[in-house]
């Protein structure tokens, strides 16, 4: 009798759970469609494996700011003021309580970059959210389906950059020029168990045919290793996954080859590195670890777009052991690279990274940190065959 | 690897909710502390109950950095649900002047253990040494139907005898309260488990084992 009865608990728990997640799926939107990738540029441009160099400079900084780092370039609408708008973290120096995201525009009509001023102040974020964050970095940019720009940025909260945790912020300025644009937390993205923490952005979404993006991010305490993570095309947290199962392998950027079939390439963290590779065929539902590419690695953040599904553009750190050179490669199958051009070639000590790189306006256009973490450096590529601009 | 994306979207909690989930749930933890502060000092009367919780809201509800939450939410995010409810649990027993330390029933130990495996478990995939994305899971209502589930445990095993500890309830409750306010973060594991809470539990199985083996 009392084993019967038990029995009979066990039926109405199971129907009880059954219920319980029926209601649960209940509130839930439809699932997402499969993700198929999409490129910023047609099929038909030419000259995209040789590029020349057609401006270069530096974003003009805040004012007071002493140092600058981890910039994110992000292509404006054709019919935006700006052709680009360029974020970054500034202050008295990479960690610094005092640093905040900053933004410049590079204005179509002047052809120029507009004065840079700061767009997120932690206090201002943390009390919106109602808790502290320690320190800003590494801001992500993206528009969505209704042309509204997010920005993804890396919150710390106790410890350094390995207690980094991702806040997603939405624009809640009516328009997004320079001087008026605003933006309001929506969210510090949950991602880990432990107390949310250790994960961190770096690279540039990989924009999705139904509006949405995959967003690449990272687990850093300790152990390394990638993650995706999809929005819908209104900036939806709609699920992660796992890119490799490396556990020295972070920062990834997403290159499109076909729109199911995309590489992710990896900063490697150990001594003589290469850039470490892993594949899906199905749209980012799985991931399998690939051979590391022949390009070294120095421990350095790689920035990479695919132009087309046969033109994939890499900015990368060339030397072994220094970020000293930087160069721009070229791929037309995201596993065998030549060099493109040298975008800096300096001397032993200094340092050109953390790149990003956008397409807009018939030109590729480039962002790196330069002068030892104190400025930005910009430069604008266009296909040789592209007559006109010196 | 082969883990696969989830088909259900994600629901996290609307900003306003995770405000309040940071904020009520460290008032709830702050109040139970001075509570608990003030039973050591032989200060047990409802007035300090009362006042200790009041003090405790109050406090971390003014916005900005004078409020604790506003600095245990830097370190530890938003605590469980489980955790505001256990806390909520004390409380009220402190009020109404019942015993909070009584022995635990079968049915407490059974979702004690639960909960150190999972806290294991949630570990060991944060630091990627599992095979699945046990995290992600916690998104898909399939995990709110086996946790939901296992929180029965106690009912399933024990029966009657589970309800005569209320503190049996409060998993199932958690989950249920989850799965219209998505507290704190639209993920069942935060739901349930918070770090802090599941460190608390590792202290408590071990001390409960070590009594065991002692009375052997």
């Amino acid at each position: 009798m009392r084993l019967h009865a038990r029995w009979q608990r066990v039926l109405v728990a199971l129907a009880v759970a059954c219920l319980v997640s029926a209601l649960d799926a209940g509130l839930r939107s439809s699932p997402p469609v499969a993700a198929q990738a999409t490129w910023p540029v047609s099929a038909e441009q030419v000259g995209l494996q040789d590029l020349r160099v057609a401006g270069k400079g530096q974003i003009p900084r805040p004012a007071g700011a002493l140092a600058a780092h981890a910039s994110y370039l992000l292509a404006m609408p054709k019919d935006h003021a700006a052709a680009l708008t360029a974020f970054w973290f500034a202050g008295d120096r990479e960690s610094a309580p005092n640093v905040q995201i900053a933004a410049a525009q590079w204005d179509r009509r002047t052809q120029q970059w507009t004065q840079a001023r700061y767009v997120v102040n932690r206090h201002a974020m943390g009390d919106a959210l109602g808790f502290g964050l320690r320190r800003l970095g590494n801001p992500v940019a993206w528009l969505d389906g209704k042309g509204r720009m997010h920005l993804f940025v890396v919150a710390t909260g106790l410890g350094g950059w390995a207690a980094g945790r991702v806040l997603h912020l939405r624009q809640n300025s009516a328009a997004s020029d320079l001087q008026a644009l605003q933006f309001a937390p929506v969210r510090v993205l949950p991602l880990s168990w432990l107390w949310n923490t250790s994960y961190l952005v770096r690279n540039a979404p990989l924009q999705l045919a139904d509006g949405g993006m995959v967003l690449p991010a990272y687990f850093e305490i300790g152990i390394k290793y990638p993650t995706a993570l999809r929005f819908d095309s209104d900036g939806n947290f709609v699920g992660m996954q796992r890119i490799s199962a490396r556990t020295w392998a972070l920062q990834p950027t997403l290159l499109a080859q076909s729109p199911s079939q995309w590489l992710a390439l990896m900063r490697d963290t150990r001594p003589n590195g290469r850039v470490i590779t892993s594949q899906t065929q199905d749209g980012g539902k799985t991931w399998a670890d690939v051979p590391d590419l022949a390009l070294v690695n120095p421990d350095s953040a790689t920035a990479g777009v695919s132009l087309t599904a046969q033109d994939q553009l890499l900015v990368h750190n060339s030397a072994p052991a220094s970020r000293e050179k930087l160069d721009l490669s070229y791929s037309a199958d995201g596993v065998q690279w030549r060099k493109l051009l040298a975008l800096e070639d300096g001397v032993k000590g200094e340092e050109f990274s953390y790149p990003s790189m956008a397409w807009t306006d018939g030109a590729l256009w480039v962002s790196y940190t330069t002068d030892d973490r104190k400025s930005i450096a910009w430069q604008k590529l266009v296909p040789s065959a592209v007559k006109g601009t010196p | 690897m082969s883990a696969q994306w989830f088909n259900a979207t994600p629901l996290l909690p609307q900003e306003a909710m995770q405000y309040w989930a940071v904020h009520l749930g460290w008032g709830l933890v702050l109040a139970c502390a001075l509570v608990f502060a003030a039973h050591r000092f032989g200060k047990t009367s409802r007035n300090v109950v009362v006042a200790s919780t009041v003090l405790a809201l109050v406090w971390c509800s003014v916005p900005g950095p004078t409020s604790l939450s506003y600095w245990l939410g830097l370190a530890f995010q938003a605590p469980s649900l489980v955790t505001d409810l256990l806390c909520i649990w004390y409380l009220h027993h402190c009020w109404r002047g019942r015993p909070t330390n009584s022995n635990p029933t079968p049915g407490l130990l059974t979702l004690s253990a639960a909960g150190v495996l999972l806290g294991w478990v949630l570990l060991l995939d944060t630091l990627a040494l599992l095979p699945w994305p046990v995290y992600a899971i916690g998104f898909s209502p399939v995990a709110t139907a086996v946790l939901f589930f296992v929180a029965l445990l106690p009912w399933m095993l024990h029966g009657r005898s589970a309800l005569a500890d209320s503190r049996t309830w409060i998993v199932p409750l958690a989950v249920c309260i989850f799965i219209v306010l998505r507290w704190p973060s639209g993920n069942v594991w935060d739901a349930v488990l918070d770090p802090s809470l599941w460190l608390l539990l590792n202290g408590f199985m071990i001390r409960r084992f070590s009594l065991a083996i002692q009375r052997d």
